[in-house]
């Protein structure tokens, strides 16, 4: 089948918009601003891999190569690589097809409560991948687990077939963290800014409607697919917790267990000697973004333009099995991190049912009652707030920038965007505090919450710019247009037609950032003072002493108690305010 | 309970400084000249005194970096060193490799912002390396704290560096045995546990892949390995890891450690990551118990909770007064009073208990021998054991965390 004839206008430049000069003054400044701060950190800890000096940020520096030949020669590296791929491929393969199965139905279909199963998979994300990944201990922990122990029950079972320590149980733990949460909830958006006249055409020329997702909706969808598989591969090689904390009881270690250990379990870290071993990503980002250039470049995938009409399939007598489906696996994703962060927050020590008294609400008072938790909270709260609300008009007018325009230098913004997503946070964070200690203009703000404000704001580019340029290649220029005839300078147009039609993803990288700010340690930890620490933080100082674990639990909690206080009203706020895609909803409203 | 504890603490340091006649600055005053570097009379030991608390005021302000536990555990001590002087304390802390990647980063930027460094291990040796701690002798001036010879149990300064010039410790920590030992009093019956008479016996078969330690060939544990090695040998730890097959820890994983003993997947511990959780879980009601009966190799007693004075400190006469408090008499009163780790003392006799337990109490003014850490032989064997530990578990491709 040949793909429909799509094609509108190409992009143009950025109307409304005084010619070439202020355009590149405009691009010019905005590239090297944005450049130089998300790039500067990665040239400072590529030159600092040179250092062969004993510790790294003691001067004086000697240079040499000792540090790329010594990395590649730690014991194991080669097998941590093979193991991270190991995972990654096995959760990918089952997460994708998954996520894009369950996306195309909440999406594309009538089925009920649309809406509702679609933000249980933002709560499952919401959850902190370490909680789900210790509520699945508690369940299927070889001696212990809760299931193993309900399978004893069972006449002839002698021992429960569950073992979480194992590659299987990995891959499992990830799936149900956010293995397949995070693509649905980045994907469904997409799916949904389909023409459903497309679809229309596809069932009248005969085709089913398997053959019709199949033939039509997942190819129209491929950039918002290519974008997010290219976000996972660059991802490869800095999956942690999880494998950390299950794979290190059968020595089973991935590639950036190898960073961690060289840059938190040497008495003088070898961050020299991580960050090479970090550089792997470059390599991957080198083959990402030429390759999602081309695929995305190649054709256009307008799917919304002035004629657009939102469409359901009918899923018949399927509406119900599915559904059923979907809500299983919906409590599966929440249901075992809720259980350990609620109950668990209540017990005198998670995980043992044995304590006297079992249940107590110490960690609680010894949270609420922390001298730094009222500050930490509202440096989170005035954090989380800023990225929430600014990060998705940043990023949106990046994607905006790079998709629907033809402005010099547009490809090399969004290499830098790219390249930005080398590093995994244990480093970035390193970076970042160089880069502002020796930049003078930068130097003032140290200490201080503005620099913390930047650094959330900014930490999420590149997931949040791609997924805006994946809805962006499939809103047509026509609307833009049809602002402009009418008289509208871009920046109305962008306001007012751009951004509604934009508007669930608003929200949801909004969300995304949001809930990124609230909850990040790596990034801030060297930047934040005292005055300026955050919950995470201070999740990380009761947590790093072990004797606190609940007391961390708690905080992460917290967060996510706040996450959710914010993801409610505004996703309800992007629904009355977005395009609506019910059959009575009609044109773009 | 969570809030009767401060409560009860507050309380008892209220009736504690009212004992001592309250602290107001010019009370600590020194009587005596001894060997106080800035004055050669009373008077003058007086004036010089007198002249650092002003000075100390003045700057107003104190900035403390502590490690994951002291950052924790050690605020109510501070602030009580912000209450007698009105001075505002400031306490960071964190991961020691985090805390101290970041004050040298900000040194090598000539951006000074800590003055009092109370870090563990790992985090003082980046610091000593650094060249970033000032020589502390010259600073200690208050004759309670220069004349160490009558109410000190160890007479000789504490030292905590190499050098013996740039930290000290403020607390003693006494054990019943060379390192700390714990068990799981299900999985050991009172039989075999009568069994161990000394450390050799934990080399018996019987014991076979039922102990657990720390990532020793890290550098975990660093204290008890040393002295164990200092005491024990090279061939213990050997026979050890070649016959009895222990559990390690990931290190660091002190909470993994301390459920498995306390859910019985492992019967001994030894070289624990830290004894915060394994004290929490005996708390809990958990079978959880530490060897409070002294073996052959006998008891120990050891410096613990380091205090050290950066160089170019933004506040250098507050981190001064800090330093001469810490092991002053009201320092370390208050130390007893307000500390919230159950495993320490002062380092001071002729101060109150405190909310120190009887235990720890009577074991920190115990006859047990005493390890210094800037001893030789201390440094001898800190050096050998990670060098042979770390060949070792290569060659028998032990993997922790298993």
């Amino acid at each position: 089948m040949t793909t429909p004839n799509l094609a509108v206008p190409a992009a143009r430049p950025l109307a409304g918009l005084p010619r070439t000069g202020f355009k590149t003054f405009l691009m010019a400044a905005g590239l090297l601003v944005l450049g130089a701060y998300l790039v500067y950190p990665l040239l400072l800890l590529l030159v600092m891999s040179f250092n062969t000096a004993p510790d790294v940020v003691v001067p004086p520096y000697q240079f040499g190569l000792t540090n790329w030949t010594q990395a590649w020669s730690t014991p194991g590296i080669f097998e941590s690589l093979r193991n991270s791929f190991i995972i990654w491929a096995s959760v990918l393969s089952i997460s994708f097809p998954t996520a894009v199965a369950i996306s195309l139905v909440l999406a594309r279909t009538n089925i009920p409560h649309t809406h509702k199963l679609e933000f249980m998979f933002w709560i499952a994300y919401i959850f902190p991948s370490v909680a789900t990944t210790l509520g699945w201990i508690m369940l299927m922990a070889p001696e212990w687990g809760f299931l193993n122990k309900l399978a004893e029950m069972v006449p002839f079972v002698e021992k429960g077939p569950f073992n979480i320590y194992s590659v299987p149980g990995i891959v499992w733990a990830k799936l149900m963290g956010d293995g397949i949460a995070f693509k649905v909830i980045l994907l469904t958006p997409a799916f949904r800014n389909m023409d459903g006249a497309l679809e229309e055409a596809s069932r009248v020329s005969g085709s089913s409607n398997l053959r019709t997702m199949l033939r039509v909706t997942i190819p129209m969808m491929i950039s918002p697919i290519v974008l997010i598989l290219s976000l996972q591969l660059v991802r490869m090689f800095q999956g942690f917790d999880t494998e950390y904390i299950l794979g290190a009881k059968f020595g089973f270690f991935v590639y950036s267990t190898q960073i961690y250990r060289l840059v938190r379990l040497e008495v003088i870290p070898q961050y020299q000697q991580a960050v090479v071993l970090a550089s792997v990503t470059l390599l991957l980002i080198a083959i990402v973004i030429p390759l999602q250039q081309w695929i995305v470049g190649r054709r256009r995938y307008t799917t919304v333009d002035s004629a657009f009409r939102p469409g359901l399939i009918d899923l018949g007598r399927f509406r119900g099995p599915i559904f059923a489906v979907i809500v299983v696996l919906t409590i599966l994703l929440t249901v075992a991190p809720a259980f350990v962060i609620f109950v668990g927050s209540f017990m005198a020590r998670v995980g043992f049912f044995n304590t006297t008294p079992l249940f107590t609400p110490i960690h609680w008072q010894k949270v609420l009652g922390d001298r730094q938790f009222q500050t930490a909270l509202a440096t989170t709260l005035t954090l989380a707030t800023t990225a929430g609300v600014l990060s998705p008009i940043l990023f949106s007018l990046l994607a905006y920038v790079i998709v629907r325009t033809r402005m010099a230098g547009r490809s090399i913004l969004d290499g830098l965007i790219w390249l930005s997503a080398a590093m995994p946070g244990i480093l970035v964070g390193l970076g970042l505090l160089l880069m502002y200690l020796t930049t003078p203009g930068l130097k003032v703000m140290f200490g201080t919450i503005w620099i913390l404000l930047i650094v959330v704001v900014i930490s999420g580019v590149t997931t949040g710019t791609n997924v805006f340029k994946g809805v962006l290649v499939q809103i047509g220029a026509s609307l833009e247009e049809a602002g402009r005839v009418s008289g509208a300078g871009w920046i109305r147009t962008y306001f007012r037609i751009v951004i509604p039609v934009l508007m669930p993803t608003m929200v949801l990288v909004g969300m995304l950032n949001f809930v990124a700010a609230a909850s990040m340690t790596s990034n801030v930890i060297l930047l934040a003072s005292r005055e300026t620490n955050t919950l995470s933080i201070l999740a990380l100082q009761f947590s790093a002493s072990g004797a606190n674990l609940e007391e961390a639990g708690i905080i992460s909690l917290i967060i996510m108690l706040l996450t959710m206080g914010v993801a409610l009203p505004m996703r309800a706020l992007a629904l009355r305010l977005g395009v609506r895609h019910d059959p009575a909803g009609g044109h773009l409203s | 309970m969570g809030t009767k504890r401060p409560l009860l603490a507050i309380l008892s340091a209220g009736i504690l400084v009212t004992a001592c006649g309250g602290t107001p600055a010019a009370s600590t005053a020194p009587t005596a000249s001894t060997a106080a570097s800035a004055a050669a009379t009373p008077d003058a030991a007086t004036k010089a005194w007198d002249d650092l608390v002003a000075a100390a005021k003045k700057e107003g302000e104190l900035s403390i970096v502590g490690g994951p536990e002291g950052s924790q555990q050690d605020g109510p001590w501070y602030d009580q060193f912000a209450k007698q002087y009105g001075i505002k304390v400031t306490l960071t802390g964190g991961s020691a490799s985090d805390v101290a990647t970041r004050m040298l980063a900000e040194r090598a930027q000539n951006v000074y912002t800590i003055d009092i460094a109370g870090l563990g291990g790992s985090g003082t040796t980046r610091f000593l390396q650094a060249k970033v701690l000032d020589p502390l002798a010259p600073l200690l001036i208050n004759p309670e704290v220069t004349d160490r010879s009558k109410n000190f149990g160890v007479k000789e300064p504490m030292w905590a560096d190499p050098e013996q010039k740039y930290c000290q410790y403020v607390a003693i920590q006494g054990l019943p045995n060379i390192g700390d030992f714990y068990y799981n009093s299900q999985k050991v019956s009172q039989a075999e546990l009568d069994t161990i008479k000394s450390y050799k016996d934990l080399l018996d078969p019987r014991w076979k892949g039922r102990i657990v330690i720390g990532d020793i060939s890290t550098g975990e544990a660093s204290r008890d390995t040393t002295v164990a090695w200092m005491v024990l040998g090279q061939s213990w730890f050997d026979t050890l890891l070649r016959t009895q097959a222990p559990h390690v820890a990931v290190n660091g994983d002190e909470r993994w450690y301390a459920d498995g003993v306390a859910r019985g997947d492992f019967a001994i511990a030894l070289f624990p990551p830290g004894t915060a959780s394994l004290q929490q879980a005996g708390a809990q009601g958990l079978p959880v118990k530490e060897m409070t009966r002294t073996l052959a190799e006998g008891a120990a007693v050891q410096g613990i909770q380091r205090v050290c004075v950066m160089n170019k400190a933004p506040h250098p006469n507050a981190a001064k007064l800090f330093l001469n408090w810490s092991l002053m008499k009201d320092g370390q009163a208050a130390l007893n009073a307000f500390t919230n780790r159950t495993d320490r003392a002062s380092v001071r006799t002729d101060v109150p208990q405190g909310k120190v337990a009887n235990d720890v109490w009577q074991r920190a003014r115990s006859n047990g021998r005493f390890f210094s850490d800037s001893a030789p032989e201390y440094l001898k064997a800190q050096t050998d054991a990670p060098k042979f530990l770390k060949s070792l578990f290569a060659e028998l491709k032990i993997v922790p965390g298993k």
